[in-house]
């Protein structure tokens, strides 16, 4: 019973690690596109 | 009469030390580069036919979410399995103590521990595992995992180097983690580990798979002397900077590290690859001075590390000479130092330098016991690992470490002078600094909380066997080590219990793959971006004041962390002794 337990904490440790490949991947898509909207110029003024 | 009782030899040792990794670097990074840039091809049969066992495209580019999934799942399988070794290993073969199954709890934790690189053991070693577990599943995990902290190093590194192409076809890569799983376990890990193998052999250290020796003592009494295929085990426990020991007492038994010779090998090997790795991303972004600069910020952590643990040990407990209870020094008039938990033929000085290598790298083998470190001496190995092991680090995770304060660094400089900040021509970006605060949060949101809850809750306090500071920092210290991939023990804590083998397990999972995931993302996003030529406006990343502001940002964002934890622990105890009070 207890090693259907810890299976179980394996499987959801991973499975929060995959979904925050898939979290990170969606930030990384809406920040592009602030980024490209916000400093298509290279540098700031000083 | 004075207390410091660091000597001239020790500080000789220390520096033969520091100009041997000096030494090492450029050539071990040179042959790291051959190997990543495909060059080195002696055993592409082999290769070739791994990969087609597989099923792996390894002309095919990975993306970094499939990069990221493909490390993931692959380490999700191989703990699995090794649990269920563990579980089994009673009814599998090469077992010849007849040990039966691991613990769950244990098995959990353990099969955690190699996975993560973190080789924390809760167990003995020569009386729980069989050959079989010992040889198949956790030697296994010492260069799988060795070598995929090496890879992700290797895809960041791509990603910076890379030119990238914007959102169009082909962005977002960053190599393909199976090739770089083989080829640095092929090419870097097993000869170096068959070299280093028979450099422990030559010192000593048994290589066998008999079982124990039985000795008849002139009393009549019997002896069972445990033994087995340790040199094997020993030489990527220190290269792949895993530090899980065969033996309880690690690399303290001198069945594991018989000499000084034997320990100098241990240390520099601790050392070896993570020192290349910096030199082959400097030359793999075309800048070795880049590459030295932070070979330099390193190397000042390491001898500021070193030489407060040395001198910290060397001078001992005043309360100990105050009550003349000191042992007489090597040198008349000094005291003899701290040499509690602590192996005669290393002394003191090989003591604290291997303390700080040991976490300086997230490698986490012992020669001595920290435990028994005098309070600031403790503090050393705890301030390392907290840092985020980034002084030369563990096997490609010091790199990225290193490099996420660096990006860390240049956003700080650029906010400074009002530009958007850029490092080797990558801008970075909203993205990239979010990447890079996961990383920085995580491992603090990971070992805080669960040393809270340790502290508070009777499962965790009835693992103390010391009251005060001591106490504090021995639960500190555990999850620091454990979330930290680090893996050395404290000691004086009783961890082999549930809530201890699950919590340091999750904290291992979290502590590893929680820090990974956003290093591959920030690959990912960095290798998106075109290269930007420098301008006037460019932050310099090499030179003094480059070191200097990098080391601030690494110190600052450690002291902010940690100091009300350390305050608590350490560096109350300190304080206290100095004051006269002493804790059992």
């Amino acid at each position: 019973m207890r090693d259907l337990l810890y299976l179980l904490l394996t499987v959801a440790c991973f499975a929060v690690m995959l979904l925050y490949v898939r979290g990170c991947a969606a930030l990384g898509r809406s920040s592009d596109g602030h980024a490209s909207r916000g400093e298509s110029e290279r540098g700031l003024p000083s | 009469m004075n207390l410091s009782s660091t000597t001239s030899n020790g500080w000789l040792q220390i520096a033969l030390f520091a100009v041997a990794v000096l030494l090492v670097t450029k050539p071990m990074g040179w042959y790291l580069t051959q190997v990543y840039e495909g060059r080195v091809r002696c055993l592409a049969p082999i290769e070739r036919r791994l990969y087609r066992l597989a099923g792996v495209d390894a002309t095919a580019d990975q993306h970094w979410t499939a990069y990221a999934t493909s490390l993931l799942l692959f380490s999700a399988v191989s703990m699995l399995l090794t649990y269920a070794v563990l579980r089994l290993q009673g009814s599998l073969p090469f077992n010849p103590a007849g040990l039966g199954a691991v613990a769950d709890r244990q098995a959990f934790e353990t099969s955690a521990s190699f996975v993560s690189n973190t080789n924390w053991q809760s167990y003995a070693g020569e009386s729980t595992m069989s050959y079989l577990a010992q040889a198949t599943q956790l030697t296994f995990h010492n260069f799988a995992s060795a070598a995929t902290g090496l890879g992700v190093a290797v895809a960041l590194m791509r990603g910076i180097a890379r030119r990238g192409t914007g959102n169009g076809a082909g962005a977002g890569r960053i190599g393909n983690f199976w090739v770089d799983l083989v080829r640095g376990t092929l090419y870097v890990l097993l000869p170096l580990s068959c070299i280093l193998a028979l450099l422990f052999v030559q010192q000593g250290v048994p290589q066998t798979l008999d079982g124990a020796a039985v000795a008849h003592t002139l009393d009549g009494a019997v002896q069972t002397i445990a033994r087995g295929p340790v040199a094997s085990q020993e030489a990527i426990k220190q290269l792949g900077t895993n530090g899980g020991g065969f033996f309880n007492a690690n690399s303290a038994h001198p069945f594991e590290n018989p000499t000084p010779v034997s320990n100098w090998w241990s240390m520099l090997a601790i050392f070896l690859i993570p020192a290349g790795t910096v030199w082959m991303f400097g030359r793999g972004v075309g800048s070795t001075r880049h590459g030295w600069a932070l070979w330099t910020a390193m190397f000042v952590l390491f001898i500021g590390g070193t030489s407060v643990a040395y001198w910290a040990e060397s001078r001992g407990n005043p309360q100990h000479a105050a009550l003349g209870v000191d042992v007489v020094g090597a040198v008349p008039g000094h005291a003899a130092g701290n040499m509690e938990g602590k192996e005669v033929r290393f002394g003191i000085a090989n003591s604290a330098l291997y303390a700080v290598v040991s976490t300086d790298a997230s490698c986490g083998a012992v020669n001595s016991m920290h435990d028994s470190f005098t309070a600031l001496g403790g503090l050393v190995p705890l301030v390392n690992m907290q840092l985020g092991e980034l002084i030369f680090g563990g096997v490609g995770a010091g790199l990225y470490g290193m490099l996420i304060m660096v990006v860390l660094t240049v956003f700080i400089a650029g906010l400074m002078v009002g530009r958007t900040p850029e490092y080797l021509g990558k801008r970075i970006q909203q993205r990239e600094v979010q990447m890079v605060m996961c990383y920085v949060l995580a491992f603090p949101a990971i070992v805080l909380p669960l040393t809270a809850i340790a502290l508070v809750l009777p499962d965790g306090l009835a693992g103390l066997n010391n009251r005060g500071p001591h106490g504090l920092t021995e639960v500190l210290y555990a999850f620091t080590s454990t979330a930290a991939n680090n893996g050395s023990a404290f000691a004086g804590l009783t961890g082999g219990t549930t809530f201890y083998n699950t919590l340091f397990g999750i904290a291992m999972l979290l502590g590893r793959f929680a820090l990974i995931v956003p290093v591959l993302a920030l690959a990912g996003f960095l290798a998106e971006q075109r290269i930007a030529p420098a301008t006037a406006g460019t932050f310099p990343v090499t030179g003094p004041m480059f070191v200097a502001l990098l080391l601030g940002v690494i110190l600052i964002v450690g002291a902010l962390t940690y100091f009300p934890a350390l305050a608590l622990g350490p560096v109350v105890e300190h304080l206290l002794m100095t004051g006269g009070r002493l804790f059992a």
